[in-house]
Parts: structure tokens; sequence; C-alpha cells
């Protein structure tokens, strides 16, 4: 291992990260209210609007993100609409995320029993009042760990963003080993660099899981 | 909080046992570097050869509409398997992995159109060469570039991961913003995309695609050093090393890269080009010694 | 007699081609205990929900004060606050403190002050002898426990008719009696309320009239000493012959 080299090359893994940073979150927070928007209406079956949505999810959800990056990237400007690059790659991930997190949620959404919803309209509450304070605080907590995973697998699929030339953490790699063949130590600092983005997001992910469990499983 | 711990420790033992196989990997493959390539005895026998060839450089390695490869390093490849006995499975690489496949065995010789250059030279083992490159930089007829100065502020210049022209310009134009692709195929839809005011990559490469399509002008032909292409194999591979360079010069006697030339690169140039690209027999024009 | 509350007349309900309730027609007036009962599959529950609106209708009405009772209209939510139901199942909130459960609904619904709900939901917690538990979350409660926060959450909305729906059927039996005796009470204090059960001697105790449903239709109907000492028809007969078990007298 050669420690100069790694020094030398430590600052353009930091700016891969932080752009794997900034498109990745970008695109995961745009993600999670796509989802959420999308989850409500597939489980409200809002007319017309669930189908629209159904066919999306189905779309994203099978099909890499890859070959959607190559639409909106290479695609797109041959019918005259040009988009960058860091744009191209934050809508490809709110697309490709949008559709999981929306199922993730709506699953959570139906693992809260429709006599939940039943006991609430009894009350009086409208459908309304229902979804705020009953349905959703339930179906946000027991969503948590599904989203978590979803985030830790978009934050992954960021690796395919070489190929619309951003310059994130795998393609970095590559192209130092590429430029000046130092194979171990770009291969080592992107373990490194992937762990120090990934690790926190787990174990955030982990301590939110445990503060929600109260909204309890089963008596 | 115990859980987090043994969270970290779990990612962190992998880190270390990861970084630890790729570590000794390496250092086992220099230490026994007989076991990652192979000799020609071994290749004859096996009845095969590994050929490292781009997909989609049009024309010196390309995959046509049948399916089958073709292009100027192709038609040499070709020769190599007849001479040799065996059959050819071409391998497909992209420029940054041309250095990486020789190192790990993958295949036995990259003709993937590779420059030769001394930090090269240092990772693999060059043959004689089969043609002359230098650099150019292609641009839209509307903004012709005819001077790296006149890139402005916020423009960028497409190149591909692992080509001399990245490595040219990364050092000798650090100022210059870099949108970097990983295939021909995505640095050229790019590129006519109008993403980046230039392309820059090998000037033979640059001058047929100017040649194939309408509306872009090389506005610079020769950058940097004059260089030449020549055939890889993994370092320390001696006897195919020299079995290469014997066939390279008796090839020369038939004016193979000749014939070469006309069947897969005429259509594109024309005849003009013939004697400045092609290197027959390994030997340059010009004065220097061959490698 | 008086005054009829709720007037369910001659209803059709059907799940697909499947006749659930087959032209039921039945006054609940106020101040009295009306107890169903009947086999399993008979339409007893879902009796219950449609009075509610949690189910649909397919034909003949049902109102509360004269009012038609419509699950798309916009008054439902406004009748639903006069109709409190309480389930098998209980469903209180898991993700809310017992107190929480209870002041939810008179807060945002009943626009009533967090302070004027908690006095109310702590004497009635007291009352059924949970006042301690204010602060609990419901998965710390038990059975029993979770089902007489259920019916204090409904009380506090002050409806004017309850629903229970076999509200002891999914307790153990120690716990059966306790939530039973809270029903008890609030017979007592003259409230109006409709109880679907299989516990035949708290029926007995409790009802001021027993309502017999077989296939979708009312078959009889009578006082508790009525029903249970003289039943008239054969299928009366029959299902209360399910409760009676000979001694067993073993093969020779």
């Amino acid at each position: 291992m050669n420690w100069e080299v790694i020094q030398s090359y430590l600052p353009l893994y930091e700016k891969a990260a932080l752009l794997t940073l900034k498109i990745g979150w970008l695109g995961i927070a745009f993600s999670i209210i796509l989802g959420f928007v999308c989850a409500i209406i597939r489980h409200y079956k809002i007319p017309v609007l669930h189908r629209i949505v159904g066919i999306y999810i189905e779309l994203f959800r099978n099909t890499p993100l890859l070959i959607q990056l190559f639409f909106l990237y290479f695609g797109l400007p041959k019918i005259g609409i040009a988009i960058d690059a860091e744009f191209c790659g934050v809508l490809g991930l709110a697309l490709l995320g949008g559709a999981y997190m929306a199922e993730s949620f709506r699953s959570g959404l139906e693992s809260i029993e429709p006599i939940q919803t039943e006991s609430a309209l009894s009350l009086g509450m409208s459908r309304t009042q229902t979804i705020w304070h009953v349905i959703l605080p339930q179906a946000i907590s027991s969503s948590v760990p599904a989203f978590v995973a979803n985030i830790v697998f978009l934050l992954k699929e960021t690796s395919v963003f070489s190929a619309i030339s951003l310059m994130d953490l795998m393609f970095t790699a590559k192209d130092l080993i590429g430029l000046y063949s130092k194979t171990i130590e770009c291969l080592a600092m992107l373990v490194i660099f992937y762990l120090i983005i990934l690790l926190p997001v787990s174990i955030v992910g982990s301590i939110v899981e445990k503060k929600l469990r109260f909204a309890g499983f089963g008596e | 909080m115990k859980n987090i711990l043994k969270k970290i420790a779990a990612t962190g033992l992998a880190a270390v046992t990861a970084i630890g196989i790729i570590g000794a990997g390496t250092a086992l493959a220099s230490e026994d570097a007989d076991t990652l390539y192979r000799s020609v005895d071994e290749i004859i026998e096996s009845g095969t050869i590994n050929i490292g060839v781009f997909s989609d450089k049009s024309p010196f390695g390309y995959v046509d509409e049948y399916g089958e490869y073709q292009g100027y390093d192709v038609y040499f490849a070709q020769r190599i398997g007849e001479d040799l006995g065996v059959e050819i499975n071409y391998v497909s690489t992209e420029a940054a992995n041309r250095i990486e496949y020789l190192q790990t065995g993958k295949v036995d010789i990259i003709l993937a159109n590779f420059t030769v250059t001394p930090e090269r030279a240092e990772e693999v083992d060059f043959a004689l060469p089969y043609m002359n490159v230098a650099l150019g930089v292609v641009s839209h007829d509307d903004n012709v570039i005819t001077d790296l100065s006149q890139v402005e502020e916020g423009q960028q210049i497409i190149v591909i991961s692992g080509t001399t022209a990245e490595t040219y310009l990364v050092k000798n134009n650090p100022e210059i913003q870099l949108q970097k692709f990983d295939t021909y195929a995505a640095a050229k839809s790019a590129f006519e995309n109008g993403t980046g005011v230039a392309w820059a990559n090998d000037n033979t490469e640059v001058i047929a695609f100017a040649i194939e399509n309408e509306g872009y002008t090389v506005g610079i032909d020769s950058l940097g050093s004059a260089d030449t292409i020549a055939p890889a194999v993994t370092k320390g591979n001696d006897s195919l090393l020299s079995w290469l360079n014997d066939e390279i010069v008796s090839l020369g006697e038939e004016n193979f890269f000749h014939a070469d030339y006309e069947a897969t690169l005429a259509d594109t140039y024309g005849l003009d080009y013939e004697d400045t690209l092609v290197v027959e027999g390994g030997v340059i024009a010009a004065a220097e010694e061959a490698e | 007699m008086s005054e009829v509350l709720i007037k369910i007349d001659n209803i059709l309900k059907k799940y697909d081609d499947n006749v659930v309730l087959d032209g039921l027609s039945l006054d609940i007036h106020e101040g009295e205990v009306v107890v169903v009962v009947g086999p399993s599959g008979c339409g007893k529950s879902t009796l219950l929900r449609c009075i509610n609106a949690l189910e649909p209708i397919q034909g003949g009405m049902i109102t509360f004060r004269g009012e038609k009772i419509d699950g798309r209209s916009k008054t439902i939510t406004a009748l639903r606050q006069k109709i409190g139901m309480v389930f098998q199942s209980y469903e209180l909130f898991p993700h809310k403190t017992i107190l929480d459960n209870i002041i939810l609904a008179p807060m945002k619904v009943q626009k009533r002050s967090r302070a004027d709900a908690r006095k109310e939901a702590e004497e009635l917690l007291d009352r059924v002898g949970l006042l301690d538990k204010k602060d609990s979350f419901p998965r710390q409660l038990s059975g029993g426990q979770k089902q007489r926060v259920a019916i204090v959450r409904a009380l506090c909305m002050h409806p004017d008719v309850l629903l229970f729906d076999e509200v002891t059927a999914a307790l153990d039996p120690e716990m059966v009696r306790e939530v039973l005796d809270v029903i008890l009470s609030l017979a007592k204090q003259w409230k109006t309320m409709v109880i679907v059960t299989h516990e035949m001697s708290f029926a007995r105790a409790v009802a001021d009239r027993i309502i017999f449903i077989d296939q979708g239709k009312i078959v009889e109907e009578g006082t508790p000493s009525e029903f249970f000492d003289h039943p008239k028809t054969e299928r009366a007969q029959a299902f209360l012959q399910t409760f009676t078990f000979d001694k067993v007298e073993k093969e020779a």
C-alpha cells in the first residue's frame, strides 16, 4: 500500500463522495415525497390517477436504473429535451426510488388493519382526520425498516452514474486505475468511502426504527 | 447501542478482509506472475487465444450489424489467429480496463487500439507498433475549436476514461473541465447531444467521426506528441511478445498492414492517409527506434 | 313507549349476490337495551355495522331520530358521534397513550379543549378502575383492560346509543366479567344499547328485549324470560339447545 498515492487521491475521492451524497440524497428526498404521494393514491384508489401510478410503479421497478438514465441522458436530447448530467442523476434516482418507496409505504399502510380506520370513523372522525391522526403515524413507523433498506439500495445504485459522466466514487476509482494503475489503493479507498457513506444510514435507521417501535405490534 | 456497535464491528471486519484480500491477491500476483499469462505453447495447446478489442470504436474495433467483429485491429487479430492455428475469442474491453485485463490474465493480447506510453510500458509489455497516432479534437461546425485556449470557463471537453487524450488533458490542461465517459458509444452520443463543446481522442478516431457525420470539424488534428499503437501482452510474457514481434516483421514483408488499411480504413479515410497512418514491419518512418 | 332513536326499516344487505340481511326491520327505543343473538353468520355483526354506516345497505333505510344514515352523506360524521361502537378486537390506537386514545376524538371532532376532555376521560377511567393506566400504551394492557378503555373511549363522545359487537368474544374468561360489569352499570344508567353477544346469562341479565336473528331475518323477539324460558319457534329452540349440555353417559 502506497500511502502517498492514497493521500494524493484523497481530494478526488472526497469530491466524488460529496457528489454521490448530494445527488444521492436529493434523489432520495424526492423519491420519498413521490413514493408517499403514489402510495396514498394507490391505497385509496383515487380514480384515474391510481391506474397511471400503477403503470409508473411497474415500469420503474422492473427496469434497471442504468436503462432509465440512458433514456434520460442520451435519449431525451434526441427529441429536443436537454438535461444536464446531475439533474439526470437526481431525476433517475427519484423516479426509480419513488416506485420502491411507494410500494414500501403502501404495504405499511395496508398492514394497519382496516379496523383501525373503522374504529376512528365510529368515533365520528372524518376520513382526513383518520388518515392524519391514526393511519399515517402507524404506517410511517411500520414502513421505516423498508425505507431504510430502500435508501441504502438507492445510495448503492449511484454507482451506475459513471454511464452519464458523473464522477461518482465508482467512476473515480475506475478512472484513476485506468490512468495510473494503482489498483489496490484505488479499490481500498473505494470500499472505505462507500462504508463511510452507507454505514451511518444503517445506524441511524436502526435508531429510528427502535424509537418508533412503540407503534405496538401485537398485544 | 449494542446493535450499533455490532454493526460497526461487522462492517469494519468486512472492510479489513476485503482490503486484505485485494492486497494479498495483488501481492501474490506480482510474485507469481507465471500463473497470470499464457505462453505461446500454452495458447496453441488450448486451441483458443483471448484478444481484447473494442466493440464500439469504429473503424478500428467494432461489431457490425451481423454481430461480427471488424476493424483495423480486428483484421490483424484474425491473422494472428490463423498463424497460430487457434480460434479467437474476442473480449470487448473499455479503454480504462485494458491494462487490468492483461494484468489479470483475462486476455492474452490487447489489440484495442492501444497507444504506447512510458507509463503504460511500466505495466504491460508492448510489441512492435502497427499504427501511427496523435491526439485530435473534434467540435461542432458552429463552434470549431482550433486551439485549446478557446475553451471557455464552464465548457467541457468530452474524453473517454483511460485514454491518452484524458491523460494529456489532465496533465497539460488541468484548467479545462472534462466530461468523462467509460465507453466510446456513450461519449459519441453525448457529443452529438452537445453536452460538451468538443471531443478529444485519437486523431484517427475523430477524423473518422467527422467524415462519417455531418456538422463536425476536426479543429485540432494533431495534439501532443506523435505516438504509435502497438499490441500489448502481460508483463513478462516473453514467449508471446517475441512471437508477436517476429510476426509483425514477417508481415511487413507482404505489406500486410497496408492491405489491412485498404480493407478496413480506406472506405472511411480514402487512400490519402494510408502512408502516414500505417506502420509496416514495426518500423516507424521517423528516426525513432521502435519499442 | 319512549322515543324511537334508531329505526331500521326493511333493510337489504348483500355482498355481491350473497344476501346477508333480508328485509329486516327493528326499532330501538331510547333507554332500552336490545340484545341480538343468533348462530354464526346470521348477520348480527353486519347489522351493527350497517347502523353506523360502516357497511352500505342496498335496500331499505336506517334513520337516527328521523335523519337518514348514509355513509356518503356529509352529515355522517356528526351522526357517528351520536352512535358509539365498541369492537371485538378493541382497536385502540397503538401509537397513543390510553389517555390520548380517549381524548383524541373529543378534541379533534368535538373541538373540546384538552383540559375539558382530560377531566372527563380521567373520571371515566376512574370509574372503570383504570385511572392508573392513563399514560400507558395499549400494548401494556391486558385484553380486558383494553376493552374497558375502548368502552370509555366511546363514552367520552357522549353518544346517544352504544353498539357492542361481541366485545367479550376474544377475551380470556377471567376478563370477560370485568367488561360485562361495565356494560351492566351502563344499563343501570338507562343508556340505550344494542349488544351482539354469545354470553347468554349476561344477555338475560342485561336485556330489555332479545332479538333472535337467523339467516338475515328476525326469527323471534321477546323479553329475556319469554325467549330463554319459552322460545316459540323451532329455530330459537334449536339455537338455545346448543348452549345446554346433557351430562355425559359413558358407553356400556
